[in-house]
């Protein structure tokens, strides 16, 4: 299903994806932002802000009332990163009209509370309220600390940490706790007005209506803006040797992380050749690294390698006992070898070619699923899934060898246990 | 073939057969849906911890279910995941405390990926070195989730509150209790428990009646007439010990605060479901005053969360998140409890909740996996496909008034924390 594009403002797409086969509406609405250390935090906190409510409905136990009337909507704020840009993203979601018990337009009334909040929030004085403020910045320094929590995406952030210190890919997508403990009202107030003036933003209508309306709203609302475009992003070369970095922690099991650096990000001609070749290594249960380091030699639960085209960055991780890291480190680069020296079969090559396919085709049959491809997509150009499926047809074995021989191991991460006192 | 169909809220339609082979068979096709999704599961989980074979009773070792989910990938003369391979199907398994499910999701090739699934759970195959080689897999996946917080904060509160029903068994077992799996004794478990008389298969999406039977008949070998003794679990209506903690490294205390709900008979009724989970909304959703004041008071962040969690005869309401002070949350949630003992659910709060509940059920129809899920559930605990939207429209203030009084009592109530490390 090929969304309808939109230039509603400048620097704003607006993308039309007529589907009446959900019982829910969705709109999304996306603002892209260079992702970078003196910004990080205070975007961060501006989703979180505003979906706390609006003028209309300052009190945000009111404003949740009212979506519970309205059939349990949802109006959300998130943060994402993607490459090197930052994305803040506001959502509502609600029940199509048709569903509605009373014929009441449900989702016209969603869509104005949306809007309401992203153009309309509660202001003191000019700016955002001390206390809601101070309530959100609690809960962002929270979510901050809580990535601990979760050992394998902490050492997947580590070793992106470790691995492009000093390049914007290194800031988290919350910021640094710095920078949100100096957040202000006024900072934040700024930051907002400057957002919505010139970041350039990407808004999804998904529902049985053609979003017309939705689309007439934005485009009044953002009648005046001049956008500031986002750098393009830096690749670069692997370190040789390898950076090697190990933490401790009083935990059971290793966390194994290897960061690579590929020559191809964004729309690099070879950029499906990559998707293909690291699906071929690790993305499915019958790729090489499965197969041979869990399957095979027993070493692990998953093992998995994911390319981040964004960036051009490719990691991939494994959670082992100690004694086995050091042969699943070999056995993994023995599998990236093998890869690179073109020894896998044409059958392993086409399974991993019809996996991506498939998961393709299937891509347009979940709202949410659709809405995250056009938001990671960026704010103007886009490929459908069909479109990138037929990229990924034509891609030839050839072109697998060239992506694939441009991967260099950067950095090695591994998160192992504490010694225990007492003990040898 | 017996043959009964269901219209659903959406004027869909879900077809369940019962074909001759014994097994019970849901078809909810999806127009203009390009994916599918097919579950393929037995009444069989971590709490079906002994069987009887000739007359006596074996009692099994802890994490046995989910060891054979894993080993049933392999099949005699190839791997479950490597024949999906030319399907281009996404599959996996799950086991959970009273199911065990295999599954696909796929856009292409339903057909052959349907006979793929049914095939190869029906032709078990183990032998002594094929489970020697699961203990390291298996073991690595028991250490994941040892490092887990949220898992362990669930599974210490299963502990604390159940005295001998097996749901306080972890479904993983642990490295000590797997290394007395044999293939023996997964042979004695796959005949007790996966006979087609205690399956169902439940398949959503762009699908037919017609192509399910058809690989249905051409695959499925009759199963002999079963009786299972699932015998009723005795245990206490109140709590075993009403509090538990551990520490780990986290960044914040985690908890869980339970309420045990007492089954009649193997399920709640759908009553009591859709009551239960009125009453997780009404002390857990961003509309209720007790939300907005422990939020405004620094007690819980953005992961504070409820949700009725149930099984065969066992049932909780869950209520849990990161806190620097869980027994502060505990108390106001208390208090908010005994307001409504005495003073009932506020009427129009009631049909905020209801029109909210009815709207997040209509939500389960958007996706074949989640549709594919609801349909599994339903038909293992004894409901008739999607029949839980029934009760929402004829639920009354009094039904969850009832059971705030009579179910959610600090009797019934236990916590489970896990506190920080202090040195990270």
């Amino acid at each position: 299903m090929t969304p309808a594009c939109y230039t509603v403002a400048d620097g704003v797409t607006f993308l039309s994806i007529k589907d009446d086969r959900f019982t829910t509406a969705r709109i999304t609405v996306n603002l892209y932002a260079p992702l970078c250390e003196e910004t990080a935090g205070t975007y961060a906190m501006l989703p979180f802000m505003l979906r706390r409510g609006s003028r209309r409905f300052a009190d945000t136990t009111a404003f949740h009332r009212a979506l519970d009337r309205l059939y349990g909507a949802v109006i959300d704020g998130s943060v994402s990163a993607s490459g090197e840009t930052q994305i803040l993203t506001m959502s509502m979601s609600c029940i199509d009209d048709r569903f509605a018990l009373q014929n009441e337009e449900v989702a016209a009334s969603c869509a104005s509370l949306l809007l309401e909040t992203l153009f309309d929030p509660p202001l003191e004085n000019g700016v955002f309220r001390s206390e809601d403020l101070e309530e959100e910045r609690r809960c962002t320094l929270e979510s901050i600390a809580a990535q601990i929590n979760d050992k394998r995406s902490y050492a997947a952030i580590r070793c992106k940490e470790i691995m492009c210190e000093g390049e914007p890919y290194a800031v988290s997508k919350y910021g640094t706790e710095e920078r949100v403990k100096a957040v202000t009202a006024e900072s934040l107030t700024d930051a907002w007005k400057a957002l919505l003036k010139a970041a350039p933003m990407r808004i999804i209508y998904q529902g049985s209506g053609n979003g017309e309306a939705v689309r007439e709203a934005f485009a009044k609302r953002l009648a005046d803006r001049a956008v500031q475009e986002l750098p393009p992003v830096t690749l670069k070369a692997a370190r040789e040797p390898a950076v090697r970095n190990t933490e401790t922690m009083d935990v059971n099991q290793c966390q194994l992380v290897m960061g690579l650096r590929t020559e191809i990000a964004g729309e690099h001609p070879l950029g499906d050749a990559m998707r293909l070749a690291c699906a071929l290594l690790g993305g499915t249960p019958h790729s090489l690294l499965f197969m041979n380091v869990r399957e095979k030699h027993s070493l692990c639960y998953y093992c998995a390698a994911r390319y981040y085209r964004q960036k051009g960055v490719l990691m991939i991780d494994s959670g082992v006992e100690e004694a086995s890291l050091q042969k699943a480190e070999e056995e993994i680069l023995r599998q990236l070898e093998d890869l690179k020296n073109d020894r896998f079969t044409d059958e392993d090559l086409e399974h991993a070619r019809l996996s991506i396919l498939d998961s393709l085709m299937g891509a347009d049959d979940s709202a949410a699923q659709t809405a995250a491809w056009y938001g990671a997509e960026g704010p103007y150009e886009f490929r459908t899934p069909a479109e990138v499926a037929d990229g990924i047809r034509k891609v030839t074995r050839d072109e697998v060898l060239a992506a694939a021989n441009t991967v260099m191991l950067d950095t090695v991460y591994s998160l192992i246990p504490e010694k225990k006192e007492g003990a040898q | 073939m017996k043959e009964q169909t269901f219209t659903l809220i959406t004027g869909e339609q879900v077809h369940r057969l019962e074909h001759p082979s014994g097994l019970t068979m849901l078809v909810y096709p999806k127009a203009g849906y390009r994916s599918s999704y097919a579950l393929f599961g037995t009444r069989y989980g971590s709490v079906d911890t002994a069987f009887v074979k000739d007359g006596e009773r074996i009692e099994v070792p802890a994490g046995i279910a989910h060891y054979l989910e894993h080993k049933l990938f392999e099949n005699e003369d190839c791997d479950a995941f490597q024949r999906y391979a030319e399907t281009g199907a996404s599959a996996n398994a799950f086991t959970s405390f009273d199911m065990t499910a295999y599954l696909f999701g796929c856009a292409d090739n339903f057909e052959a990926s349907l006979e793929i699934l049914l095939d190869f759970v029906q032709k078990p195959y183990f032998t002594k070195e094929t489970v020697q080689k699961e203990q390291g897999i298996i073991g690595q996946e028991i250490r994941m989730c040892d490092d887990s917080p949220d898992r362990r904060v669930l599974f210490n509160l299963l502990r604390t509150m159940y005295e001998t029903h097996p749901v306080r068994v972890d479904i993983a077992g642990t490295v000590e209790s797997i290394s007395h799996i044999t293939a023996e004794l997964l042979y004695d478990c796959y005949y007790t428990f996966y006979n087609l008389h205690n399956m169902v298969l439940c398949v959503c999406g762009n699908v037919d009646v017609e192509t399910v039977k058809r690989v249905a008949d051409r695959v499925l070998i009759p199963a002999k007439p079963l009786s299972l003794d699932m015998p009723l679990v005795q245990e206490l209506k109140t709590v075993r010990t009403p509090y538990a903690e551990e520490t780990m490294p986290v960044a914040a205390p985690l908890f869980y605060l339970g309420y045990k709900l007492p089954v009649d008979g193997m399920y709640l009724t759908e009553t009591e479901l859709v009551a239960s989970e009125l009453i997780v909304d009404l002390l857990t959703a961003p509309s209720s005053e007790l939300y907005t004041s422990m939020m405004r008071d620094g007690l819980i962040n953005d992961s504070y969360d409820g949700e009725l969690f149930e099984g065969r005869s066992f049932a909780m309401v869950l209520i849990g998140g990161e806190s620097n002070d869980p027994l502060a949350v505990q108390q106001a949630i208390r208090r908010e409890l005994s307001r409504l003992q005495q003073t009932g659910i506020d009427s129009d709060r009631f049909e905020e909740l209801r029109a909210s509940l009815y709207g997040r059920s209509l939500r389960r129809y958007n996706s074949v996996e989640g549709a594919a899920m609801a349909m599994m559930d339903d038909h293992f605990h004894g409901r008739t496909p999607f029949a839980t939207e029934a009760a929402i429209a004829s639920l009354t203030a009094e039904d969850v008034n009832r059971l705030v009084r009579e179910w959610m009592i600090p009797e019934h109530e236990a916590l489970s924390v896990i506190k920080a490390k202090e040195d990270n």
